[in-house]
């Protein structure tokens, strides 16, 4: 989860969120050597006693500060663009979830086999206990199986609203009228937290969304016990 | 010289051995648990519920808007057993599609509107 720590991305749950991280580490890196190379260039600018009156062209060095740069744009843009592609593969889920947005909070629909619906509505601070991180659990918490594959099916009731969990590297925009779909695969059991992206009113800030990855036994315990209620 | 030249590959042994006993009984405690999980959870399994299963990848509809599936399968089902009649099995593909993919108040709201004559469609 996010803290007032995480200053680059936060620990992946997700293959694909892997993945992104890596891209990004790989881009922040030559990032980085661009920028102190041409810091350094021009520190030793301040420093050097280079001086020549007559300076008209550099055929070479020109070559070289023209193709190098392109060079280096293929090593970022090659990674990116298979990253891109992979995000876009087609896979066949095992588990649909349906979520709506509303003003100010979501409901969560588990129609595949029984049909489970609940509310998710945020803990508020004065009804917290000492287990609970401030202004992101929830109530009733969004179960799902690992190492599957899942469908999550985005929509909202009323205004516009934005799905995220960032550890799996996932946001997708709430609609009303339309249903927005988003595939994912959780790496590791645990819980994760996301909140609305999207602003929507009052408490846009206060409607986070938490899932809670378990074994797909306990998952199909979780079912059953959820359509008994 | 020698002395030199010998202690580092002793310590590299020995490194290799102190790291090989101590992964094998990590392995065999994690082998135990997952041995006894299935034993609890298996009669529940069977007796109550049925296998993971939901509405397959559809290449009509390979994009992240879904709202046309979700329509569709309503149409489909609803025209499949106008059709074919409310005994015929395979129109109930069409029913599960649409119940795993469409909100349950778009469904509940395209019923009453169906009951009504109001539904927007022809089925």
């Amino acid at each position: 989860m996010m803290t007032w720590k995480t200053l680059m991305s936060p620990d992946s749950a997700s293959p694909l969120m892997e993945q992104l991280t890596f891209l990004h580490d790989h881009a922040l890196m030559i990032l980085l050597m661009i920028t102190v190379l041409v810091g350094y260039l021009m520190a030793s600018l301040f420093v050097n006693k280079f001086n020549y009156r007559y300076l008209l062209e550099g055929q070479t060095i020109e070559m070289i500060w023209t193709i190098l740069p392109a060079v280096i744009l293929i090593f970022i843009a090659l990674p990116s663009l298979r990253l891109l592609y992979l995000l876009d593969e087609v896979n066949n889920p095992l588990v649909t979830v349906k979520t709506i947005g509303h003003q100010w909070y979501w409901s969560y629909e588990y129609t595949d086999f029984a049909n489970i619906e609940f509310d998710s509505y945020m803990i508020p601070s004065n009804e917290m206990e000492d287990y609970h991180f401030r202004l992101l659990d929830v109530d009733n918490r969004i179960a799902v199986p690992y190492n599957s594959q899942i469908r999550m099916i985005v929509t909202a009731a009323d205004v516009l609203h934005s799905w995220t969990i960032p550890t799996l590297g996932v946001k997708i925009d709430a609609t009303p009228g339309r249903l927005n779909q988003i595939s994912f695969l959780l790496n590791r059991t645990g819980i994760f937290f996301g909140q609305c992206s999207e602003i929507c009113g009052a408490n846009h800030s206060f409607m986070p969304i938490v899932m809670e990855s378990i074994s797909p036994e306990c998952f199909i315990s979780w079912i059953y016990n959820m359509s008994e209620i | 010289m020698t002395e030199t030249e010998s202690s580092p590959k002793v310590v590299a042994s020995v490194d290799v051995k102190v790291i090989e006993e101590v992964t094998k009984p990590v392995v065999a405690e994690v082998k135990a648990p997952v041995q006894e999980e299935p034993k609890v959870v298996v009669p529940l399994v069977e007796e109550k519920m049925p296998s993971l299963e939901t509405a397959p990848f559809d290449p009509r509809f390979p994009n992240t808007n879904q709202t046309r599936y979700c329509y569709s399968s309503y149409l489909d089902f609803y025209r499949c057993q106008k059709v074919k009649g409310e005994s015929y099995k395979p129109c109930q593909y069409f029913k599960k599609v649409y119940n795993s993919v469409c909100p349950n108040s778009w469904v509940e709201k395209w019923n009453d509107q169906r009951e009504d004559g109001t539904f927007p469609a022809k089925i």
